[in-house]
């Protein structure tokens, strides 16, 4: 310890006394400056703890949750192309369009599954078997009245769910007070009122007893959008069809009181509609699972592809 | 009191010292430099005591002062991550009709050397994200909104997942 104290040699000689003194100052500058070093250390240790933090800060997720949206919002507009194209090249029967869309989805997965490995993601994709059937409904330039000429006529029957559900309504044939209904079920649960008083159309909806007036306009026709929700353009909450829970007939009451165009696409196979009325098989709507994998993140979900439906 | 200047001293030193050598030259002075010394290593003794623990004192405030401070910096940015890969886990639930997802934060286990706990909270004024440090005892409350409700837990900090249930329709934040 004596070599710690500069004087300490010289000191010694002359005495003990005073070499006792020196080690002394030494011990305790040292014993001080070792806790200090101590201090100091913790200190860098905090310090470091800081600038960790700073750098945590800056990162983003961790998890590649963006990188999975990406792929779903991916997936979801592929799927939808899919869709359309086999409706646009493949006017087939239902067998054909399932498995025109398969295939299609197929051919994604496997140009994506290895897109993905090289990024360190596993991902799966899949149509659900069997795509539910649907039958595309459309009449232009019509009376709204069945094919034998009946007002009161059933459009079809067994229905769960519509897409697409367009209703123009161009010339009135009948009197200021006739009405015309499209009804689901019985006109208790819910009906589509369209009236026309001479001069101004009115359209309305009774949705279990509490009918609402969507509009009232003097243009010279009007065009309901039943799936849309939207009558000329202008939103009415009112015409939410798809709150009519379980199977319904679609209905149209006094359907000669008025004439225009109709187009719906109907969870049914053909034969569920009205003979002599124009029918087209299509899909009505295609399910897609999605897996997507990564040491971080486990995903899956299901994509609904159903163009038109309410709430799509 | 009739003792020599310091100049007669030196000179006296300076005589003896060629005339009788170290024995005598001890002994001649051994009493006034003993007094002195026993001054000198007392002062000198209490000065550096009182400087070296007043040093010690304001360094080991200032390192806690410091360690408080990184530790609350280091829960609000902990805090803001976690809350990002809820609202992250949020946003891909909604995207589409999830069955399921479970993503991991990777978060430090401690903060700044001290464990820490995360409260998730679901008040009227909002959803809180409630980190607590175990020693300093600190709390950082952290606000997010989720579409999906978020359940509420309080799990230790490190790594952490959030996970959808499909059948409650809630996110959960698990240890």
């Amino acid at each position: 310890m004596a070599d710690l104290n500069p004087g300490g040699r010289a000191r010694d000689e002359d005495g003990p006394a005073t070499g006792r003194s020196g080690r002394g100052r030494g011990q305790i500058i040292l014993v001080g400056a070792f806790a200090l070093a101590v201090v100091f250390v913790a200190l860098a240790l905090v310090m470091n703890a800081a600038i960790y933090t700073e750098n945590l800060a800056t990162r983003s997720e961790s998890a590649g949750t963006a990188d999975a949206h990406v792929f779903e919002r991916t997936t979801t507009k592929a799927a939808e192309e899919a869709f359309r194209y086999a409706h646009e090249v493949n006017a087939s029967d239902h067998e054909g369009l399932r498995r025109n869309v398969t295939q299609a989805m197929e051919a994604y997965h496997n140009v994506t599954r290895t897109q993905q490995a090289a990024g360190g993601q596993l991902v799966d994709v899949a149509v659900v078997p069997t795509p539910p059937a649907g039958t595309n409904v459309t009449e232009t330039n019509t009376v709204f009245e069945s094919p034998g000429g009946t007002g009161d006529w059933t459009v079809a029957s067994g229905v769960s769910g519509t897409r697409s559900f367009r209703l123009d309504v161009e010339n009135w044939l009948g009197d200021s007070d006739d009405e015309l209904w499209v009804v689901a079920g019985d006109a208790d649960d819910w009906y589509l009122n369209v009236s026309y008083d001479g001069s101004q159309w009115e359209v309305g909806v009774n949705d279990s007893g509490t009918y609402t007036t969507c509009t009232t306009t003097a243009a010279s026709d009007v065009t309901v959008d039943v799936s849309g929700g939207t009558v000329d353009g202008d939103e009415c909450e009112a015409l939410n069809l798809g709150d009519v829970g379980g199977t319904y007939d679609l209905k149209i009451r006094n359907g000669s009181v008025a004439d225009g165009d109709y187009t719906t696409i109907a969870d049914v196979e053909p034969s569920a509609v009205a003979a002599g009325v124009p029918t087209e098989e299509v899909l009505y709507a295609m399910t897609v699972e999605l897996t997507y994998r990564t040491p971080e993140l486990r995903y899956r979900t299901t994509i609904r592809v159903a163009p038109g439906e309410t709430g799509g | 009191m009739g003792d020599p200047p310091p100049r007669r001293r030196s000179h006296e030193r300076r005589a003896s010292r060629g005339a009788s050598g170290g024995r005598k030259r001890t002994v001649g002075f051994g009493g006034l430099r003993g007094q002195s010394t026993a001054l000198d290593y007392t002062l000198s003794l209490a000065v550096a005591s009182l400087v070296i623990t007043g040093l010690l004192v304001a360094a080991g405030d200032f390192v806690t002062h410091q360690r408080e401070e990184v530790v609350r910096t280091e829960l609000g940015v902990v805090g803001e991550q976690l809350a990002g890969e809820v609202a992250a886990a949020d946003r891909l639930v909604r995207a589409s009709d999830t069955e399921s997802l479970s993503l991991n934060a990777s978060l430090p286990e401690t903060v700044a050397g001290a464990s820490y706990t995360v409260a998730v909270d679901d008040t009227a004024t909002g959803e809180w994200l409630n980190l607590t440090s175990q020693d300093p005892d600190i709390t950082v409350s952290v606000r997010l909104e989720t579409e999906t409700p978020l359940d509420p837990d309080t799990v230790g900090g490190g790594r952490i997942r959030v996970v959808y249930d499909p059948v409650a329709e809630h996110l959960e934040v698990r240890g």
